[in-house]
């Protein structure tokens, strides 16, 4: 390595080991890292830390308890863990589920994708060093924990959704509550992009940096925001539509560039900040007709045991591609819960886009993938 | 291309490997069930076939019914997303404890990798390295760089039915 005189500073070769617990970690996994100077040249990642034996726990539980275990698959976004449960038990069941039921299921799922995002921001806010701006994150992320307490009366594991619907209808004043937030955070966006889009030192920090192309995208079977940022337009509400999302129009952003590579950090984190605005479009829709009926299936009786039969169900949340596979035997209890996580496939990427880039930039490439290990564990 | 045509060739390529075609539970993806050890095989003309072109291993689940594991490849074609397929087959192993053995998709699907981990850690599937004769050329190496553990305490295939019985 040459400093500015030309000089050769004769740096070796040092081997770094990062975790299971280090503040640079997004949560509990290892890196062990190969280092030239300041720079990565190899990385291994072992994960497994946070295993919590969630699906063995949904088999020794009844059905009904299963959507609370379903609930800590993701503790930031546990409405997509309860959703992609019912879905796949009302499959099997062959259980209808009333559209105003949907309705309230899809809000929630949105507003859960919209504090996700918050929650990304404020860990690559936390990356760069911006310590402000992460106050300001998390003031609006509270206004939608905030919804989640009025109509569930939880913030995080708010088990709320049933086989069949959801635990109880809409609170009163619960849809203009919604209308004011999304209207509040639509003015926030500005305030967002001033502080991080057009940033410049955002921007030095995440244009160029650990690119993801769409050739690694496949082969580690990415989704989500992070497949989107690279330019692979893949989502589940449009591809597989479910509870509802065909009848709503809205757009798929995609990864350009504007940091200067497709795929890049800053493509990563300005995707996100646009699904945010896509899914106030969705909730904006959704809560100008909220169809009237039942908020839960009157043929469906959530102590009833669950028929003989396998089903196979993936939704889009969050951080990607959320799938559950659900086995009865026909007994109190289901005999297998499987689910697939997006996680998984961001882990697999990691190794391969922080060859080559510095060690301070690696706490901005780990919060710009969104891994979720609570759920890649499980 | 419909499942019949899929089947056939499946037929043609490995001999006797189909066990069965059918519906998967009440949904209308379809279900083929094939001899496990000629799994490796069946992936190499799903992926490779032109047709066919299942280029996405969404997601490998183990489910262990009545003492017997089955394995679920849940299968997308990025190039046809409309057709999903399940490719499934069944293992049993000699005794509780014993680990049972399957060819690996990895050098047909890399992002198997971390699902195969984690089958033999939950339920003791084995993954045998591929055995193909010409191997697709992988851009990236997943096999080193990526790894799955469990604490030193849990002894045992923790997903079994009979785990800690």
């Amino acid at each position: 390595m040459n400093d500015s005189n030309g000089e050769v500073l004769r740096t070796d070769l040092t081997s770094w080991t990062i975790g299971p617990y280090h503040g640079s970690l997004p949560a509990p996994m290892k890196l062990c890292l190969s280092l030239d100077g300041e720079i990565i040249t190899d990385c291994e990642v072992e994960t497994g830390f946070l295993h919590r034996g969630l699906e063995k726990a949904c088999e020794l539980h009844s059905w009904k308890a299963t959507v609370a275990y379903a609930d800590h698959l993701d503790p930031e976004c546990a409405v997509f863990g309860e959703l992609v449960l019912c879905l796949a038990v009302e499959q099997l069941a062959e259980i209808e589920v009333p559209l105003r039921a949907q309705c309230i299921r899809v809000v929630l799922a949105e507003l859960a994708r919209i504090s996700g995002h918050l929650s990304f921001m404020v860990r690559m806010a936390k990356a760069v060093g911006s310590e402000t701006i992460i106050h300001y994150l998390l003031r609006d992320r509270e206004k939608i924990l905030d919804l989640f307490e009025l109509l569930t009366g939880a913030r995080f594991s708010l088990n709320f959704l049933r086989y069949g619907g959801v635990s109880a209808d809409v609170t009163d004043g619960f849809i203009e509550r919604v209308l004011e937030v999304c209207e509040l955070i639509r003015i926030r966006m500005k305030e967002y992009n001033d502080l991080f889009t057009f940033n410049f030192g955002f921007l030095k920090r995440t244009s160029e940096v650990a690119a993801i192309s769409k050739n690694l995208v496949s082969h580690c079977g990415m989704t989500g925001p992070n497949a989107r940022a690279s330019g692979v337009s893949i989502d589940v509400r449009k591809v597989f539509p479910y509870s509802g999302y065909d009848r709503i129009d809205f757009e798929i952003p995609l990864g350009h560039g504007e940091g200067g590579v497709v795929g890049d950090v800053h493509d990563r984190f300005l995707i996100r900040l646009r699904e945010i605005t896509q899914s106030m479009e969705i909730l904006k829709q959704l809560l100008d007709v909220v169809p009237a009926g039942d908020y839960m299936s009157t043929k469906c009786d959530q102590t009833s045991v669950i028929p003989p039969g396998e089903s196979y169900v993936r939704i889009e949340s969050s951080r990607g591609l959320l799938g559950c596979h659900v086995v009865s035997d026909g007994r109190n209890s289901p005999s297998r819960v499987q689910f697939r996580t997006p996680t998984v496939a961001n882990l697999l990427a990691i190794p391969q886009i922080v060859r080559g880039i510095r060690i301070e930039d690696l706490p901005v490439v780990l919060a710009s993938l969104d891994l979720g290990i609570a759920e890649a564990d499980r | 291309m419909d499942k019949n045509q899929i089947v056939s060739k499946i037929n043609r390529a490995a001999p006797g490997a189909v066990l069965e075609a059918r519906r998967f539970g009440r949904s209308d993806m379809t279900s083929v069930w094939i001899e496990a050890q000629s799994i490796e095989k069946v992936a190499e003309l799903l992926r490779f076939d032109p047709d066919i072109s299942l280029d996405w291993l969404e997601n490998l689940s183990v489910v262990e019914l009545d003492g017997c594991l089955v394995l679920s490849y849940f299968l997308l074609s990025t190039a046809h997303p409309k057709l999903e397929i399940v490719v499934r087959s069944s293992l049993v192993p000699d005794t509780l404890q014993a680990e049972v053995e399957v060819p690996s998709v990895q050098a047909v699907w890399p992002m198997g990798i971390a699902m195969e981990q984690e089958a033999h850690l939950l339920f003791g599937v084995r993954f045998r390295a591929s055995s193909l004769e010409h191997k697709p050329k992988q851009d990236f190496d997943f096999g080193r760089l990526f790894s799955t553990k469990f604490p030193d305490e849990i002894r045992g295939f923790p997903l079994r039915k009979k785990y800690g019985k």
